[in-house]
């Protein structure tokens, strides 16, 4: 059962973890193969899911993972959002999924942006921001999804930001035109909230560290349609 | 009798920033920002300054004249967003916020207070990046489509 999910495991968290044989616990995640040849996953003992789907229960294990991974990470907070790196700061575009932040993620890239992750801005207590280099999850034009290292598609990976240079809300409609107005860092950061994981959990950690992102970070509210305006948009805009 | 608003304390977790307040309701899961007019009234509601006072403190910090109605106003906008304990704290009976924000608009010469919201939804909720259409599932929120058919299912 182990045997598909390591390899997996390991380009999610490219290197970011170990194989130990002793360790102390705090989440337990199990994968079980049952005698009538299903599999199922336990969280914390608990069966979560039975299935015969082996491919289905490891994409949805690694889901798993990485949630509670950016739930619990100790000291920084995991935002859902795309994130690039250029000249040493972090640019963050929030939003959830089918809102085209891989796209427009993508895109920058072909710009020279330097790739985070297409999944989460992970910042930390001063204001930095790690990667979190994931494979890119391209849909195919419809709701299948094919998973690509940045490296496999010709793209710079960074290792991390000193600081968050921007973040940018956009919201994506068909055929609108580019369009963003500057908003208060305040603003910015409840917005954020919508996409932080652990604000829940640790809301006095979370506020905290999301203070951290520098005033002097360029802060927008607007929306997109063509990914390819944007990025140009976003370029014209960050003076890069 | 003159009201003495009483800012909320309990179940909030705060954070300050310049010319801005960050709030998060541990208990209504609500975050709120408060500009700076709105962040200094919340601040000044200790229950024993009145709210003539707080005009008058808050005339002193920016060095402007301020009407009582700004105060009125930002009151209304944390009594709202239950920012204040005890009673509520309304507009001027039969006014309207617009109404009187007419009447403040035109003669304001410190920023409207405001006090922006948003329900912040569950952890999983907001981690989106589920599993892709066709994979199994047991909740709506396993899915990046954010639908499952069946419990467990399959992601649409």
């Amino acid at each position: 059962m182990l045997e598909g999910i390591e390899q997996r495991i390991r380009a999610v968290f490219r290197g970011n973890y170990e194989i130990v044989d002793r360790v102390r616990v705090d989440h337990q995640i199990e994968l079980v193969s049952d005698i009538d040849g299903g599999h199922q996953l336990k969280i914390e003992g608990k069966s979560v899911l039975k299935t015969s789907d082996k491919v289905g229960l490891v994409d949805y294990t690694l889901t798993k993972i990485r949630v509670i991974v950016a739930e619990n990470a100790e000291n920084c907070v995991f935002v859902h959002a795309g994130a690039l790196e250029k000249n040493g700061g972090a640019l963050l575009l929030p939003g959830n999924s089918f809102a085209g932040k891989t796209t427009l993620t993508v895109e920058l890239l072909k710009r020279g942006f330097r790739y985070l992750s297409d999944e989460y801005g992970v910042i930390g207590p001063n204001g930095n921001v790690a990667a979190f280099a994931k494979p890119i999850s391209l849909r195919d034009g419809g709701r299948t999804q094919i998973d690509r290292t940045p490296e496999e598609l010709g793209f710079d990976v960074s290792v991390g930001a000193s600081h968050v240079g921007a973040v940018i809300f956009l919201n994506y409609e068909p055929n609108t035109t580019f369009y963003a107005q500057k908003i208060s860092k305040g603003s910015a950061i409840l917005s954020l909230l919508e996409h932080a994981l652990p604000i829940r959990s640790r809301p006095e950690f979370t506020l905290k560290t999301l203070s951290a992102i520098p005033s002097s970070a360029t802060f927008l509210n607007g929306k997109r349609g063509d990914a390819r305006e944007a990025a140009d948009q976003i370029e014209k805009l960050l003076d890069c | 009798m003159e009201q003495k608003p009483l800012a909320r304390k309990t179940g909030l977790v705060t954070q300050e920033m310049p010319d801005e307040l960050l709030i998060y309701d541990m208990g209504s899961k609500k975050a709120h920002c408060l500009n700076s007019t709105a962040a200094f009234v919340w601040n000044s509601c200790d229950g024993n300054t009145s709210i003539d006072d707080i005009a008058s403190s808050l005339e002193r910090m920016t060095g402007k004249s301020v009407q009582k109605d700004i105060v009125v106003l930002a009151l209304e906008e944390l009594s709202k967003n239950n920012l204040l304990d005890g009673e509520d704290i309304g507009l001027p009976s039969g006014m309207s916020r617009r109404e009187v924000l007419r009447r403040v608009g035109i003669a304001a010469a410190v920023a409207i207070p405001v006090v922006a919201s948003l329900a912040v939804p569950s952890n999983v909720m907001a981690a989106t990046s589920g599993v892709a259409p066709g994979g199994p599932c047991v909740d709506p929120v396993d899915c990046q489509s954010g639908a499952c058919l069946g419990s467990p299912g399959t992601c649409l």
